[in-house]
């Protein structure tokens, strides 16, 4: 049987054995161990499987993954980022669909001191859907908005997304950060509008805030983001500054967060011992599916797999509108029931060469990438930030219910893609500025 | 037996909580250190990379799996009957305890090849890495132990079947 073959089946068992519940880490690392075994002997798969784990896993570039996290746990646990939501219902609240747009005001501030779309997700529903709530919001509405605002957490920097994907397509981490940002705030701005227009069709889903604030309320409530600003400042500031890398950004924000949650008095053993102990897990489960995906890229570079879809899709002549189409495609299938890291690291031993040998631009593929695996999150069946947000809310709304609440940010994520894929410019204008 | 698995499961996170904390204030001093006084803290990339990477990624694995399980796909479990919903948690779960007894095993030797020759890394100062070797063998085993007992549990109808239903993600 010839690579190709054996690369082919290998991909197919890798599918069944996700449909049957084994852990993606395992069928991607196992097939990867059995395929390399029939393709080259026992003793060439053996000598890999001794030696990615550990080679993959000891790399300077990865760690900013555990330090990001711990980053990110620490503001959650210590709510250093809530201030930013208060303010920013005082600024908003009167606008209709105000409460909503200040919510994914706070999503976008929370996604720049975490890398993770679940957690911006999470910490935007534990402190705005119970205001949506009190303030007469629909529970289906006020929940769609938690979860779509959750998704600009991967594409704002930091983003534990973006430095996967500048690990495995080798292009630089600081430029994906920073070609994140415009796409994110413009995530903000389409989604802000979508509210609005929702509510301005059916303002009975989302009552008017009344009465006024005085300007002192509100400039005091902007006082009281201080320790986000801080945070955000310190760590981007230094970053596109130069004064340190993106690897050591993630540890300059880790010890930032945790001496900012210490000043405001928020830094108890519990908060520090839950933020320690969901990073270690978190870290450890995104290495062990890595591992996997590692030991499955070398598989299926073994067997000329991607060489063969590559072949196929340069024979089918597709010009780059139609192959972003049918990425596009692919991913939001996939979406539907692979998590964003098993979509990622799975896909890209394919796609990568395929856009190599058509000299596209990786960074700018980095960060549609990151938006199709963000759509991902909230397109059914299983859309994790939904779930997040269903068991935050309990019994007050169904899955269903927050799906269709959902819909009308698919609408403008579509749209926003398309743009993105029209205009490039919306990508690769800022990371033209570092070098 | 089982306690033995979870209060070394807990120990081991234990160390990597250790290399979480290192990895934080040696890339700082690092950075202060070349900021302030241009001289940056000895040996960082080889400690980061091989010492607390290493840790961070292999030794909260057994913990990891007990508190949240590996994560994996919910497409067609929860419409199976429970007879087979069990066979094949079972089946998924000593899968998994095979591939990581794998990675434990197939470290080893590696291991102990570097151990006896003393590998080390390094330009200007130079790191022992053959320590680290042993952090796989170390990490993957224990979770390879707690997969077992898992599964074991599941067998013997002392787990709970919904409540695995909900693990992961």
């Amino acid at each position: 049987m010839d690579g190709v073959a054996i690369g082919l089946i290998g991909l197919g068992a890798t599918v069944v054995l996700l449909a049957l519940r084994l852990p993606i880490g395992v069928a991607l690392g196992g097939v990867a161990f059995l395929g390399i075994w029939a393709f080259a002997g026992p003793r060439a798969a053996w000598g890999m499987l001794s030696q990615v784990p550990y080679e993959f896993t000891a790399h300077w570039t990865l760690s900013s993954i555990p330090m990001f996290l711990l980053m990110g746990y620490v503001s959650y646990h210590a709510r250093i980022t809530e201030s930013l939501f208060s303010a920013a219902q005082l600024w908003l609240g009167r606008l209709p669909g105000g409460l909503g747009i200040a919510t994914v005001a706070g999503a976008a501030g929370f996604s720049a001191v975490t890398g993770s779309s679940l957690a911006a997700a999470a910490a935007m529903g534990r402190i705005a859907v119970p205001e949506m709530a009190r303030n007469g919001y629909r529970p289906g509405f006020a929940a769609g908005i938690v979860a779509a605002a959750g998704t600009i957490g991967s594409m704002i920097p930091p983003s534990i997304i973006m430095i996967l994907y500048g690990i495995f397509a080798e292009v630089s981490i600081g430029k994906l950060f920073i070609a994140g940002i415009f796409p994110g705030l413009l995530t903000a701005l389409i989604y802000s509008l979508a509210i609005l227009i929702r509510v301005l069709t059916r303002p009975e889903i989302a009552p008017r805030t009344t009465g006024t604030v005085p300007m002192s309320a509100k400039l005091r409530a902007l006082g009281d983001a201080w320790p986000f600003l801080l945070l955000v400042l310190g760590v981007f500031g230094g970053l596109f500054s130069g004064a340190f890398t993106p690897t050591e950004a993630g540890a300059v924000g880790a010890l930032l967060s945790i001496v900012i949650a210490a000043a405001k008095g928020a830094l108890t053993r519990k908060v520090l011992g839950d933020a320690v102990t969901e990073t270690l897990h978190g870290a450890a489960s995104i290495f062990f599916i890595a591992v996997g995906a590692a030991l499955l890229t070398r598989f299926l570079a073994f067997t000329g797999v991607p060489t063969f879809f590559s072949d196929m899709i340069v024979a089918a002549e597709l010009d780059q509108l139609q192959l972003m189409l049918a990425i596009a495609l692919l991913y939001i299938f996939l979406g539907m029931f692979l998590d964003p890291m098993g979509c990622l690291l799975l896909t890209l031993p394919i796609l990568l060469p395929i856009l190599e040998a058509r000299d596209a631009d990786l960074i700018w593929f980095g960060i549609l990438l990151v938006k199709f695996l963000e759509i991902g999150l909230i397109t059914p069946p299983v859309g994790l930030n939904v779930y997040v947000i269903k068991e935050i809310m309990g019994d007050q709304t169904t899955v269903g219910r927050i799906f269709q609440g959902v819909s009308w940010f698919i609408v403008a994520d579509i749209l926003l893609v398309t743009a993105m894929i029209v205009l490039p410019g919306i990508v690769t204008y800022l990371p033209r500025f570092i070098e | 037996m089982l306690r033995a698995i979870r209060l070394l499961a807990r120990a081991f996170a234990l160390g990597g909580a250790l290399g979480l904390a290192a990895m934080m204030l040696h890339v700082n001093a690092d950075v202060l250190g070349k900021a302030l006084f241009g001289t940056p803290a000895p040996a960082t990339l080889e400690m980061v990379s091989y010492y607390y990477m290493a840790a961070v990624a292999m030794l909260p694995l057994a913990a990891m799996e007990r508190k949240s399980g590996l994560v994996h796909v919910d497409l067609l479990y929860q419409h199976l009957p429970g007879g087979v919903r069990r066979g094949l948690l079972v089946a998924t779960l000593a899968l998994s305890a095979l591939y990581c007894a794998g990675i434990s095993w197939a470290a080893w030797e590696p291991a102990v090849k570097a151990w006896r020759v003393g590998a080390y890394t390094g330009t200007t100062v130079t790191v022992a890495t053959w320590p680290t070797r042993f952090l796989p063998v170390l990490g993957f085993a224990l979770i390879a132990l707690m997969l077992l007992a898992q599964a074991a549990a599941v067998m013997l109808g002392r787990a709970d079947l919904q409540a695995e239903v909900g693990r992961g993600e």
